[in-house]
């Protein structure tokens, strides 16, 4: 029970209930209330259900509630919060999405290149760093893991074989990556491609726990370097070391992977010296802008601040033996100004200075570190200067020889070749075969000593090659990696094409020693990967070496862009299901679930489907629509139906239902009930893209065709206002409020066709959250992944109830200009009706933040909460750019209503939200029993509103003392900084249901 | 004050939904007790006209989702076809995965009349709980 004791207050208008506050919260709460609020807010349980949302996984800054904050069924309405997009695990083999239900024996792959058993990592699971990638931007990532399990299996297993014979063996609901987005492993087909990760790593072996660089050899060190001759260098570097936890460096730390791929990428691309005026130490790397950004991000984990990524276009002469050439490029690079880490990378091995001048070897320590230590020197190295995977000229299918090749300055060979030799010698380590090194001169250079150029080449022999890239591979160069990833795929694919016809070649001649007559062979062995022409020569010509691939085998080239289709540089590749079996499973199966690049929810207690509020302006003065505001009350109950159960104003078919749910308000426009205006100033111009149908019940459909064009019943109602008070006369203008005039609310939302979509997949969640493993405090917080099929799938129909609110409340503002047509033309000049804007505040919507000083994507789930954006956000209509996004707050019955609009502010502290009406404070049964409908309608009446109300029952409910004072809540965003004032309107006339 | 007898229903004070409280003997008196609270605090009434029976046949995990099945099928009806019962004949058995199944014969006829739209039934802290001799449910309906 959260009291006001337990709050933290920020401002006179922001409270928090710290993360601390319980031990499942994943983040803090912020209130935007004002004391007064505050206190009545305790009354009910929506500070509670608040705590209880912000135990939800995925989540990030903060879950906010609003100051009309009230007790919903969940998730308290008023609230708001932010899941980030999601993101995977790479499982073995590379297949899937999501280490989850394997079997034991599955390997997982690090982050750093290396491999374990699922089942081995019951100890230790908490320090480990998974490798997994980021779906919607295909990039690479890493995670740590938040819970292991090891439990019956709850599902049947499954054995998915692909046609490269990678296996995992799974249970039934595990989701694959697939291009139809995550699919179950039972709903899989062989044929199908699903997306593979062709990098194995390397064994893990767990580093000893030994100091590799203590203070003394620091010390001892700089003084080699000088360092402690004047002044206090060589202490400040200890110290920036030791802050780092850095000094001493034990084998087993953390940070060493991090540290030897900076050392194997300065080895390449890179360069380290100290000043030699200031003696302050200085690094550089280069290479293309991506890949710096992930050398900054791994410099940041070491505590160190690199530069931002540099970019400048040179122009390049160079003249070698064979030819001169001439090119422009642009260059990247960032720098890092730290004499600590200079120091510390110089003292683990890295050459200061010049490379091509000097003398210099492998970092000695790492012989006998743990092999995949020296992997991921060779990776980090290698995405330097290693040859990008490539096809030889010719047919395209043969590929390439890996190439590492190094310039040194006559003089400097010997050590050069015993650099490459070294190389040759790890690369043997991990069963990749090398040439010996290969030297020649190259140029003569301006002060006359000579250029040697030292080669060692990779062995083209395809499973060397496969070795080479799917266990060693590349750090710091995503395109080369992207293309490794193809280029294992694609010589198991050729091999697989090899044997294929080898086994053709042997069937023929076995069935030539067998008396069958060469026609009869051709005509049994013509096959896809064999002619007539390969049988004859199999036959007559025999073959000493194993067959070639045939005539129309797909180049690589050709492969590579095939294969990562809509992956990008991911490293993933498609691959086909060859089969899929029971499997004779009965262990326990394993379970990862990863934070921060979690699992990401979208919540379907979270959301209702664009409930929301359209305002609409008008030029007509209140002293000339005085004498027909009753008739207008009564044109607007008979154009816009409203009540239980009512039908709406449009007959539809399905497939009119399918496209209203595609196209939303743009569907309107089509059957002339819009303007691109209209469009225009609606959230979103009036239709969220992705909507599908297809995941929408047949029950939905049956409720949502008849009511397109309805107001329904509850709190929805429309309303005709009066512009009262104007505070912002710049922003009134360019709304198009005046002074005086009429204006007419419209609330309501996506009516049954959205009720029944939500209380689909209420449904259906209820057994995801037992799949991927997620405790609740309340079942009607269910949520399943973003990405995952249950997620996806209600994220497609929500979207289509959202498009179905949105035509909507444009039919019903059709009904209304209907409305004021009958009734006023011919009686005021001007009687039409203009849309000021149309916001929604049940949603969830996928934006860009900026949290913790970072633009992240998520999915902002908005209940009971009006997005709120500020000045030049995107997506706001260029009218409303310098004023920021319209914000609308109906009041209570009789009450007064505010239009105000979204600020900066908001952007930071609110998801760019704000309060979306008055929020109630009494229940509807204390309402019933102390408010009698029929003598409130009296009563507002008597105080010049003009009422249309279905039932009494249903306006006592609604009656004003159930709300809160309207005005503290707009005073609690204002006085928050989340929105400014621009209008306040009176209620004229209500229409209800 | 709740009132001691097998089976009945009352309403309690919820912020901006409306919430049932209803008891009984058994899992389908408890079903036939929460229908009946759903109708009076909807307001639904039937009409004198001709009498319809329905059959219903609904499957679900436990006994929470069997009830929020239940009376979403009841809303269902009420919405699509204008129908309502006051006549329930409910049997549970427990299939040998643990599945619940809910075999109902109800007897009612066309609507009358409704006060008041309920949009949904909720999960909301829905827990069936077993008191003195009796199962007991607080449910909150979104209206």
């Amino acid at each position: 029970m959260v009291t006001l004791h337990d709050l933290v207050r920020i401002s006179d208008y922001e409270w928090e209930i710290p993360q601390s506050f319980r031990a499942d919260m994943r983040v803090p709460v912020r209130l935007f209330a004002t004391r007064r609020l505050l206190e009545a807010v305790m009354s009910d349980k929506s500070l509670e259900q608040a705590v209880n949302a912000a135990t939800l996984p995925g989540l990030v800054g903060h879950v906010v509630v609003m100051p009309d904050m009230h007790q919903g069924y969940g998730f308290p309405i008023g609230g708001v919060a932010a899941t980030r997009l999601p993101d995977g695990v790479i499982s073995p083999g590379g297949i899937g999405y999501d280490i989850n239900c394997l079997a034991g024996d599955s390997l997982v792959l690090h982050a750093h290149g290396y491999t374990r058993r699922i089942d081995e990592m019951a100890q230790d699971w908490p320090e480990a760093r998974l490798a997994c990638f980021q779906l919607a931007s295909h990039r690479p990532d890493s995670a740590r893991p938040v819970r292991w399990f090891g439990q019956p299996a709850h599902a049947p297993a499954m054995r998915l074989v692909t046609e490269s014979g990678r296996t995992v063996t799974a249970t039934a609901d595990h989701p694959f990556w697939t291009e139809d987005g995550m699919q179950a492993l039972e709903r899989l087909l062989p044929g199908e491609r699903v997306a593979v990760y062709t990098f194995d790593g390397v064994p893990y072996e767990p580093p000893a726990a030994e100091v590799l660089v203590s203070q003394e050899q620091m010390e001892a060190y700089l003084q080699s370097l000088g360092k402690g001759q004047a002044g206090n260098a060589l202490s400040q570097i200890v110290v920036q070391l030791k802050r780092r936890d850095l000094l001493p460096l034990r084998l087993d730390s953390a940070a060493v992977p991090y540290l030897i791929k900076l050392l194997g990428f300065v080895f390449g691309d890179g360069s380290l010296r100290f000043d030699r005026h200031t003696g302050k130490g200085k690094l550089a790397f280069y290479g293309e802008a991506q890949d710096m950004e992930d050398l900054r991000d791994d410099i940041a984990r070491l505590g160190f601040r690199p530069s931002r990524v540099w970019a400048r276009r040179r122009s390049h002469a160079i003249q070698t033996t064979y030819a001169a050439y001439e090119f422009e490029h642009t260059e990247h690079w960032i720098t890092v100004n730290s004499t600590a880490l200079a120091a510390l990378l110089s003292c683990l091995g890295a050459p200061l200075g010049n490379k091509a001048r000097q003398d210099y070897g492998l970092p000695g320590w790492l012989e006998a570190a743990p092999g995949w230590y020296r992997r991921l020197f060779l990776a980090a190295f290698f995405g330097a200067e290693l040859s990008a995977p490539q096809a030889v000229s010719g047919h395209g299918c043969n590929l390439a020889a890996a190439v590492l090749s190094q310039n040194k300055r006559q003089g400097y060979e010997a050590s050069g070749q015993a650099f490459l030799e070294g190389i040759a010698r790890w690369l043997a380590d991990f069963g990749v075969q090398a040439s010996p090194v290969a030297r020649r001169a190259e140029q003569t250079n301006a002060d006359g000593s000579r250029s040697i150029r030292l080669r060692l080449v990779i062995s083209a022999e395809p499973e060397n090659l496969a070795r080479l890239w799917g266990t060693i591979g590349y750090e710091y160069n995503r395109k080369r990696r992207a293309l490794a990833a193809a280029a294992v795929q694609y010589l198991a694919y050729k091999a697989r094409h090899i044997a294929a016809r080898q086994a053709v070649a042997d069937e023929a001649k076995a069935l030539a020693s067998a008396g069958l007559p060469a026609q009869q062979i051709y005509a049994r062995l013509s096959s896809p990967v064999t002619n007539r022409r390969f049988i004859e020569r199999s036959l007559y010509e025999g073959r000493q070496s194993p067959p070639r691939v045939g005539a129309g085998f797909i180049p690589f080239d050709e492969f590579r862009v095939e294969v990562r289709r809509g992956l990008g540089e991911s490293g993933m590749t498609w691959e086909r299901i060859a089969r899929i079996d029971v499997a004779d499973y009965s262990g326990l199966v394993y379970d990862f679930t990863v934070d921060h690049a979690d699992h990401n929810f979208i919540s379907n207690g979270f959301v209702v489907s664009n409930c929301g509020v359209r305002l609409l302006g008008s030029q007509v003065a209140y002293e000339k629509a005085v004498p027909y505001m009753d008739d207008l009350a009564s044109a607007l109950n008979q154009h816009c139906p409203s009540g239980v159960g009512e039908k709406g104003a449009v007959r539809m078919s399905e497939a009119e239902l399918e496209q209203v749910c595609r196209e939303g308000a743009r569907w309107a426009l089509k059957q002339g009930m819009a303007s691109e205006a209209d469009l225009r100033r609606t959230e979103e111009s009036g239709r969220v893209e992705g909507a599908d149908p297809g995941k929408v019940s047949k029950r939905a459909r049956e409720r949502g065709r008849p009511q397109l064009g309805s107001l329904g019943s509850g709190n929805h109602f429309i309303e005709i206002d009066l512009v009262e008070q104007i505070f912002d006369p710049q922003a009134a203008a360019c709304m198009g409020l005046e002074l005086g005039c009429l204006a007419v609310q419209i609330h309501c939302g996506s009516r049954g066709f959205g009720h029944q979509i939500c209380t689909d997949y209420v449904e259906e969640f209820q057994s995801a959250v037992r799949r991927y493993n997620i405790h609740l405090p309340d079942r009607e917080l269910v949520c399943a992944p973003l990405n995952s099929p249950e997620g996806q799938n209600y994220l497609g129909a929500m979207r289509c109830a959202a498009n179905f609110a949105f035509a909507n409340r444009q039919v019903l503002a059709h009904g209304a200009r209907q409305a004021f047509e009958e009734v006023l033309a011919g009686k005021v000049k001007n009687w039409h009706l203009h849309q000021v804007y149309d916001i929604c505040h049940n949603m969830g919507k996928i934006e860009v933040h900026l949290i913790d000083g970072e633009n992240m994507k998520v999915c902002v789930h908005r209940k009971g909460a009006t997005r709120a954006f500020g000045p030049g956000a995107p997506g706001l209509p260029d009218e409303y750019k310098a004023i920021g996004q319209p914000v609308l707050v109906p009041g209570s019955m009789g009450t007064a209503s505010w239009v105000l609009v979204g600020t900066e502010a908001s952007m930071e502290r609110s998801f760019g939200s704000s309060c979306h009406g008055a929020g109630r404070v009494m229940s509807r049964h204390e309402a019933k029993r102390n408010v009698r409908g029929d003598q409130l309608r009296s009563k507002l009446e008597a105080d010049g509103i003009h009422v249309r109300a279905g039932s009494m029952a249903g306006l006592a409910e609604e009656a004003p003392q159930a709300y809160k004072d309207v005005n503290q809540v707009v005073e609690a965003v204002t006085g928050g900084g989340i929105a400014r004032q621009v209008a306040r309107l009176r209620p004229l006339a209500v229409i209800k249901g | 004050m709740k009132t001691m007898l097998p089976a009945g229903y009352c309403e309690h004070a919820h912020t901006a939904d409306w919430e049932l409280e209803a008891w009984a003997p058994d899992l389908p008196a408890l079903l036939e007790t929460a229908a009946r609270g759903m109708y009076a605090i909807s307001g639904t009434r039937l009409a004198a006209g001709p009498r319809q029976a329905q059959s219903l046949a609904l499957n679900a995990p436990d006994a929470e989702s069997l009830l929020v099945k239940f009376l979403g099928e009841l809303l269902w009806l009420a919405q699509q076809d204008g129908l309502a019962f006051d006549t329930f004949d409910l049997d549970v058995q427990t299939g040998p995965d643990g599945m619940l199944a809910l075999y109902a014969v109800l007897d009612g006829a066309p609507l009358a009349g409704c006060e008041k739209e309920i949009k949904a039934v909720t999960y909301h802290n829905l827990a069936i709980r077993s008191q003195a001799g009796r199962l007991e449910v607080n449910i909150v309906f979104d209206v």
